[in-house]
This record gives structure tokens, C-alpha cells and sequence, in this order.
């Protein structure tokens, strides 16, 4: 079951805030460069946007056909 | 996805993106507001999808590849953060004026959703717009470029420059006293054309203070102050509304219009006592006597102090 897209962006850029607290490290700004599946969806008379990362590592026939998608996050500061 | 076979238009599917980033930034911005001096936000993203692009009409549509598919496109979709100054810069000035019908309204079934979609294409959503363009680059280049056949065109521009009253508002004049009848400020567009235009009040003439194209204001008697208003601009060529505006009118107007309706019943044929009408009495003029507005100098003084207050020509 793939995810709204929002709920991805939000998971990868979770994946990187942590680091900063936990090693002192800080990153500043995160390039991804990723296939992901992507689907349309009705909802509550909504169209909803959906896009995963892949599940499995070889795709197979029954399995879309991954499209690529670059990302750029960077630092916010609080306003 | 439901419409999986026509696919969607591709609007959709771009407003269906942004609102998914948008609620990505605002998950990460609420971070910052419970305390985390940091957060990531999205600067730019693109991304190659995989789909089938048809047309239907002017309509573009996609339909991202199923599982199996091989012979898809790729559209390439780059969205990056701007800012507001940036969004104001490079938005279309969308808000047409209220007093403006819609363009599906004012053209009616001249054009087509197609050819509406055209002018869209082409940055025109109201009549005004069209009107202008078709000014500035004329009929036959509006043709070429929009696609949209002569005969369609001529009747879509005829119908934007038809007279249209989207608003009849009651208006006092400064110094005119509780007891005053108000005047009528008739909103709208193309009011004015070749001529003055003929206003009517249940087919009653009434006298015109000031008209330009997109505001008129006519003195109107008690009992005039609901009914169907027709405004014509040319022979044949008139717009009608239903008004009614007793309910925004003091008790004692609402009492002068009852007693100035009992008034007119057995001379329903007569013009309009308290103004006065050209030679041919097609278009009255304000009177000599017009008592209800204050008389004679003053009450032409004030018409004319309203008219440069609110910059707007007298006839």
C-alpha cells in the first residue's frame, strides 16, 4: 500500500534530523535522487497524490514501473 | 484511480502535487513551533513520471503507466519554493471585477468549454480582457491564434459588449436629509455606447445624473425604488434586472413611496412630474424643479460635487 506522497517527503527528511543530536553533526542540506512508484487516488472526492519508494528491490511484472524523483531539502529556522 | 482509462487532466494532477508539498512543508514546519530550533524544508524537487498523455479537445490528460506498460512518456515536473513577493509577481491577476459577468455567463453558448479553454490559454477570463485584446491585436489574429472560428468569435465579441447590470445600489447626496428619496447607482458594464443610455423602472423613464461605462446614476421617484430596471443602450440592445431595495430604505421613504404609488394610479400615462423631458422625451434630464434633491443651483451643484467625488462623467 504506497503512502500520500507528503508522508514520504516527511519520513526522508526525518531520517536525516535526527543525526544533528545524536553526533553533532549538521546537515544542512539533503540531495535525494530515488525511484519511486506513484499512484492516483480518489479520496473523500479529493485526488490524492501517492508515491513510495519501491517495496521490493527487483520489480516484477505485477509491480509499477518506478519513476525517479530528485530532492532537494535544506535547514529552516524557526520563525 | 476511478478515472484510470480517460485519465486526468493534468491541472488536477499538478494541484494534486502541490497540496501534497504543501502539507509536507506544513508537517515540517509544525516541528519548529514546538520547540526544535531546526527543520528541513523542501527547496526543490523534481520528478520524471512515467505516463500516457492524451488529448481530449484542449484538455491534456495523463494517465500514470500501469504495471506492465513500456511504451510511456516521461514528463518531466521540476517545482521549486518561491516566495510571497515572488507568487505576487508571477500570478495572473485572476479577480475580475465584481461588477464583471463571468465569461461562461456573459458569453453563454457562443463559444464552447473549448474555445472558453482557449482564451484561457491566452489569459483572458473576462469579458473585459476580451474586449481588449480584441481591440489591441483585432478580430482575425484572435482568430489565428486562439483557433476559435469567425463566426463564433463575432458572436462571442457582440455578447461582451452587450449592456450588463450586476448591481443597483439606493445612493444619498450629501446634505439631502433624512427625508430625501434616494438615488439609484446602477453597477455594471458596457452601460454607455454610442448614446446616452434609456433607463427604465417598470417602464417608467428616469432621468439620468451621471453615466460612464460601468456606473449609472439615475433619479428615481418613491415608488420607483423596486421593480425591473431595463437599461438600453441601442435600439433592441437593453439589459434587465429584477430590484427591489425598499428593505434598505428608511420608514419614511418606504411611506413616501406608498403615498407617491397612490399618486400615480390615475394618471399612470403621465411623465413623471418632478422632471422634466427633452423634445422628443426619450431621454429626460433633471427638471427644473426637483424638490426631493433640494432645488434648482443647489441641487445641480451637489449632483455635480457627487460626480467629481466619485470621478465620474456627467452627461
Amino acid at each position: 500500500m504506497q503512502r500520500p506522497f507528503w508522508q514520504t517527503l516527511v519520513e526522508m527528511a526525518e531520517a536525516v534530523a535526527p543525526t544533528a543530536a545524536e553526533t553533532g553533526i549538521r546537515v544542512t542540506s539533503l540531495h535525494l535522487d530515488v525511484p519511486i512508484q506513484v499512484q492516483m487516488r480518489q479520496s473523500h472526492e479529493e485526488l490524492e497524490f501517492l508515491a513510495d519508494v519501491p517495496q521490493w528491490r527487483w520489480t516484477t511484472d505485477f509491480d509499477l514501473r518506478p519513476c525517479r524523483m530528485r530532492l532537494t531539502l535544506t535547514e529552516r529556522e524557526s520563525p | 484511480m476511478n478515472e484510470r482509462d480517460a485519465g486526468l487532466p493534468l491541472e488536477q494532477f499538478i494541484q494534486a502535487l502541490t497540496s501534497q508539498l504543501d502539507r509536507a512543508q506544513a508537517t515540517m514546519a509544525l516541528k519548529a513551533r514546538v520547540g526544535v530550533p531546526l527543520t528541513f524544508a523542501v527547496k526543490d524537487i523534481s520528478i520524471d513520471l512515467r505516463t500516457h498523455i492524451d488529448m481530449t479537445g484542449s484538455t491534456v490528460r495523463i494517465r500514470p503507466a500501469a504495471p506492465g506498460d513500456t511504451e510511456t512518456s516521461v514528463i518531466h515536473l521540476s517545482l521549486t519554493t518561491i516566495t510571497r513577493p515572488m507568487m505576487e509577481e508571477n500570478t495572473v491577476q485572476f479577480a475580475v471585477d465584481r461588477d464583471e459577468p463571468p465569461l461562461k455567463e456573459a458569453l453563454g453558448n457562443s463559444l464552447t468549454e473549448d474555445d472558453q479553454k482557449r482564451l484561457e490559454w491566452a489569459g483572458i477570463h473576462s469579458v473585459s480582457q476580451l474586449r481588449d485584446m480584441e481591440k489591441q491585436t483585432g478580430e482575425q489574429t484572435l482568430h489565428r491564434v486562439l483557433d476559435i472560428p469567425v463566426n463564433r468569435l463575432r458572436l462571442a465579441l457582440e455578447k461582451a459588449s452587450q449592456p450588463y447590470i450586476s448591481r443597483v445600489l439606493p445612493e444619498m447626496l450629501p446634505n439631502s436629509g433624512q427625508e430625501a428619496n434616494p438615488l439609484l447607482r446602477i453597477r455594471g458594464m458596457n452601460l454607455v455606447q454610442d448614446r446616452p443610455p434609456v433607463v427604465r423602472v417598470n417602464g417608467e423613464i428616469l432621468p439620468i445624473l451621471q453615466a460612464t461605462q460601468k456606473n449609472l446614476l439615475v433619479a428615481a421617484l418613491p415608488h420607483q425604488m423596486a421593480g425591473t430596471l431595463t437599461v438600453e443602450t441601442a435600439p433592441g440592445v437593453a439589459h434587465e434586472m429584477e430590484f427591489d431595495l425598499y428593505s434598505a430604505l428608511p420608514p419614511t421613504a418606504v411611506l413616501a413611496a406608498a403615498q407617491s404609488a397612490q399618486a400615480q394610479l390615475p394618471a399612470e400615462s403621465a411623465p413623471a412630474p418632478r422632471y422634466g423631458a427633452d423634445a422628443q422625451g426619450q431621454t429626460p434630464v433633471v427638471g427644473v424643479s426637483a424638490p426631493r434633491y433640494g432645488s434648482g443651483a443647489n441641487a445641480t451643484n451637489a449632483l455635480n460635487g457627487a460626480a467629481e467625488k466619485n470621478g465620474v462623467e456627467a452627461v
